[in-house]
This record gives C-alpha cells, structure tokens and sequence, in this order.
C-alpha cells in the first residue's frame, strides 16, 4: 500500500498531528497485518529485547557447558586415581548426559518468566489488547519458547556432552558409540518440552515465584523424594523429569521397561496436560 | 465544539449497552449505556472507583461483562481485525517490562501488526521521547510512562482512542501538548474517549462529557449543555453591612453565605442584581464580582451523593476540597 494512501480519510487539521506519518506507516495494509505469524515475531521480540531472559539463556549455556567440563575431568581423575568415589556402574554415555537434569533448571526458569513477567507488570494487557484472541497469543508464546528452547538445548547437550568426553579423557566415548546421538536428540526435545510445561504450569499460576518455586520444589525435592518411598517408587517411573532424563540413558540409570521413547513420550503427555492446564486457566481470565 | 453537523457524528463508534460488571459483592459498572461519537473529545468522567477504568478495560476486550455489551465501531474488541489500527488504549502507564527499552516496547508492539519500525520511530517523535528511546522503561517518571503509552495507543494511527487517565503525571507542558494532541485528531474525524477526575482538565480538553458514579450514568451531555444545566451564577461581594445586604438578599429570593475572608457568596442572582439591591439600600461595597461555580464544583455535587467509597482517602479528600468551596 502506497502513503499517498494513508490520510485519505482526514481533513485539515489532521495534518498537523499526522506531519510526521507521510512515510506509509500510517496507512492501512491491504493484507491483514495481525496474524499467527505476526504475533510470533512479536513475542521474539519481546525475547530478544529483556535483558532477564537473555541472562536467564546465557547462564543457562555457560553453566551446563562449565560444568559439563568439570564434570568429565573430575570423574576422569577419579577413575585414574581409581580411588572408590565414582559409582561402580559408571557408563560414559550416562555421564555426559547427566548435565541435562542442570540444564533444565534454567530452561524451566525461560519458559516461567515467559509468561509470569508479562503478569507481573500488568503488560499481559497490552499484549491482549494487541493479539485480543487468546489462543493466538498462547500458541505463540509456546512457539517462540520451542524456538528459543529446542535449538539453545541442542548446542548445549551436544556441546556439554563432547566436553563431558573430553574431560573424561581416555574414559570417554566416542560420537558412534550406541545410544548417543539417540540421547542427544531425546536430551534436546526433553528440555524443550520440560520448558513448555514450565510455561505451562506458570501460565496458570501467574505468579513467577509460584510457579518457579513449583518447577523448582518438584524437581528438587518431590520427585526425588517420591524415588525414595517403596511405595511411591513404582509410579515415580512415570514422574516427567523422571521418565525424561532415564530416556538418555544407557547405563544402569536406564529404565527398560519404559525406554527411551516411552519415556519421552511420558513427557510429551506431561506437557500436554501443562500446556491445557495454562490454557483452560488463561482462555477467560480477566486481566 | 460541536460546530455543524459532521456526517460522521452520527456514528456509534463506541456503543456500551446496559454494561454491568461485579467484582465479588461490589458492582463496578451497573447497567451503563452510552455512545461515543467521532469529530469530537468525550471526557469520561468520575471518582476513583466509579468503574471508568473497569468500562475501559471491558471495551478493549480485557474481561467479559456480565450481562451487556461493549462495542467498538459495533463489535466487540476480540472480533476486531487488525485492533491496533481500529483503536488505541491506554490503560495503566507503568505496565512494561522495566528492563525493555521505549523503543524495544513499542518494536514488539508493531510487530503483531507488521507496523514497521520507521513508524515507531515516528511515533516516539510525537510522544517527544526520542532521546530516551533507547532507555529502559523502568527508569522512566510517571509522565514519560504515560507519553510511552501514548505513543503506544498512536502505533497504528487508530480511528479510535481510549486513554485512562492520560494527563496523571504529565508535566503542564505534556498536558497542554495531549490536549491538543487529542483536539487535532477529534477534529479529523476521530473518536477519543479519555478518562478522568478532575474535572477542571475535562473543562479544557472535552467537547462532550460522560459522567459516572458508582458505575452508574450521571450525566451525558456537551461541555456547554452540561454548564449551562449545572453551574450557577455566584456573586463575590465586599460590603460594609455584610449582615443587612444578607438578610436583604435573602429576602430578595437570593442565597447568600459569608465567606472566611469577610466577603458574601452569593447565588440565585445576577451581579448587576446584587450591585442594584446594595444601592437601592445605601449599602457601600469595596468589591463586587460576579464569575460562575466551577465546573469542579458541579462536578463534585454530582458525585458527591454517588461517591461509592465515601471513608476512603479519597473521597475523604475529595470532600474536603468540597467544604472548601462552599
């Protein structure tokens, strides 16, 4: 649409407070500008432009690939030095995965502040009043959450894996050994669903300390403690972070009965039940 | 400023029909119904409370009324297409994310619209923020949030603008510059709706007032309707027999009180009325001036009656000032 287009509408006056609109900005697309599309890019936007999520995403990178480093060294002196301390059913495919379970923390907190920071500030409102059908804008936080997530926890797996290796030194394995670029990609769309049922999760609380103090709580005390409970044992299986991170394994942290993909599909059905969750609580909320 | 009839005065651009909203057991908005036509300023007008914000809220598609209904340009806000280019809202000015700069806030904004940024640039021109574009919006004063907000409502150079409380925290330049703001674009033919309490600044800015209390309609009339209907003469009167001018005045048919500072404040007669009376009776008089009661003042009596919340702060307040002019 061309600007001579634009004020076609206006009299006089209008050109004063218009002076500065000749540049075809103010004039109506021919094509729907307000779409799926649209909204995503905007909700990148407003990714890429906090400083706290980018903060959040950068320690999230830096810390899993430190530790991941240190991690492999340090078990590989132990197993030279031969002294006890490492677990007699060590597998090297296994430790280098076993970073995820950090990973995830900071992935959890992205998916969180994703929507919470929006409820803290009250911008959910602008955000409303410019994608005013609901699923639109949950469809397209949850897009732009698989977006950040998948491909920031592939480099992170991938590179804190072969880091892992690195510092296990002659302990470690190579890329063709079974089970680990299986674990790499499961490890990638683990974290990214854990980040979605955070968002989730968080979409229905509202609150970014109740919902990060939920993930967190969970992840830290209950499901671990869940593990511990003869009774509780069985269905802990079935736990998301449980059932996700055993879906890595190969070792003796593997669970056969439900393996890699019924483990990961678990997950999915965890998400699923978050993400409906957020929905039904954000469909008609009044903001 | 009602100055002919405009073909598109006749349109509803804003329709609220018997809106009604509760929140728990207090009714925010009750069975209220008004229209909101373009060419001109709408000053929506009430006490903290009143449920302006609530209306607002509810036109912008922001929660479901209970029972009626709350159209733009006859639908509701959530069937809009492209809503940012139809109507501009401005609801609470402090409400970005802290560490996002201006710029970076009104960017997304355009962006669920495909708005391109050269107009976000343009927009923080008119809002006169440019030098601070680039700052977090945290750092922000009151005032600069609300010219954010504006510009924010400006994006998509809407047909409509719904601004609550625009002017808080504005500086008198910022204030004198909205108004105008609001005024150009009224005159081109848009519909603006701003809400307020003060009613010396609706004086000012609005064609056309909505007043509310209790969520309930008090008053829908032109700013000169409203005047003519709701202010009266008062006649400010220095005399050497203060006591028998009153008394004659009363007599005469005329409201007459003595104020603090040794003056009468009279009302139901003309100056040049009171002026005769005082000669007719050899009274002397230093002072005699006639002006008429604020709008403030009508405004205050209106809602006094209906002020929801007459113990808080506020209405506290408000009355104060109330036994002040009287």
């Amino acid at each position: 649409m061309t600007s001579s287009e634009a004020p076609a509408t206006a009299s006089g006056p209008a050109e004063s407070s218009r002076a500065s609109g000749s540049s075809g900005a103010t004039a109506r697309p021919a094509v729907r500008g307000n779409t799926m599309p649209a909204a995503i890019r905007a909700e990148w936007t407003k990714v890429r432009t906090l400083r706290s999520t980018l903060a959040v995403l950068a320690a999230t990178f830096v810390v899993s690939v430190g530790l991941a480093l240190l991690s492999g060294i340090s078990v590989g002196n132990a197993l030279e030095a031969d002294n006890g301390r490492v677990r007699p059913d060590f597998h090297p495919v296994d430790s280098g995965f076993n970073i995820v379970w950090y990973t995830q923390l900071g992935l959890v907190a992205f998916g969180v502040l994703l929507i919470t920071g929006e409820f803290g500030s009250g911008m959910i409102r602008i955000s409303l009043a410019a994608v005013p059908r609901r699923a639109r804008l949950y469809l397209a936080k949850a897009a732009v959450c698989v977006a950040v997530t998948l491909p920031l926890a592939a480099v992170t797996v991938v590179l804190s894996f072969l880091l892992d290796q690195a510092g296990l030194g002659e302990y470690g394995v190579p890329l063709d050994e079974p089970g680990v670029v299986r674990g790499m990609a499961l490890g990638t769309v683990y974290l990214t669903l854990i980040a979605l049922l955070a968002f989730g999760v968080a979409t229905a609380v509202r609150s970014t300390a109740f919902a990060l103090g939920a993930m967190y709580l969970f992840l830290f005390a209950l499901s671990p403690l869940s593990q511990a409970v003869p009774g509780l044992k069985e269905a802990a299986r079935y736990l998301p972070d449980k059932a996700g991170i055993q879906a890595l394994k190969v070792g003796a942290d593997a669970d056969p009965a439900l393996g890699p993909w019924g483990g990961i599909l678990v997950v999915v059905g965890w998400t699923a039940l978050a993400l409906l969750a957020g929905w039904l609580a954000f469909r008609r909320r009044e903001v | 400023m009602c100055a002919g009839p405009v073909p598109g005065h006749a349109r509803r651009v804003i329709e609220v029909q018997h809106l009604t909203k509760s929140y728990g057991p207090t009714r925010a908005v009750d069975d209220l119904s008004f229209v909101v036509r373009p060419g001109r300023v709408t000053g929506f007008l009430g006490p903290n409370g009143a449920g302006k914000s609530t209306t607002l809220r509810l036109l912008l598609g922001l929660g479901e009324p209970d029972a009626g209904r709350a159209l733009l340009f006859g639908k509701p806000y959530r069937e809009l297409s492209d809503p940012l280019l139809r109507a501009g809202g401005l609801l609470e000015a402090k409400s970005t994310q802290r560490t996002r700069s201006a710029y970076h806030h009104l960017l997304w904004l355009a962006r669920t619209h495909r708005i391109p940024p050269s107009r976000v640039r343009e927009v923080l021109d008119m809002v006169g923020l440019r030098e601070v574009a680039r700052r977090s919006s945290g750092g922000f004063s009151l005032g600069m949030s609300q010219r954010l907000g504006i510009a924010a409502a400006l994006l998509g150079d809407p047909d409509v603008l719904l601004l609550d409380e625009p002017v808080n925290g504005l500086d008198p330049e910022g204030v004198h510059w909205l108004r105008n703001l609001l005024k150009e674009r009224a005159a081109a033919g848009h519909t603006v709706l701003l809400s307020s309490h003060l009613m010396n600044e609706m004086a000012v800015t609005a064609d056309h007032l909505i007043v509310i209390g209790r969520g309930r309609l008090l008053a829908d009339s032109s700013l000169a309707d409203f005047t003519a209907e709701h202010c009266r003469s008062v006649v400010r009167v220095r005399s050497h027999e203060p006591e028998r001018l009153r008394v004659l005045l009363r007599e005469s048919g005329a409201e007459a009180a003595p104020e603090p500072d040794g003056t009468l404040r009279v009302t139901g007669m003309e100056s040049r009325e009171v002026a005769k009376l005082a000669r007719a009776h050899d009274i002397g008089f230093d002072e005699l001036a006639g002006e008429s009661t604020s709008l403030e003042e009508a405004f205050l009596e209106m809602t006094a009656s209906e002020t929801q919340f007459a113990a808080d702060s506020a209405a506290g307040s408000r009355k104060g000032a109330r036994h002040d002019v009287l």
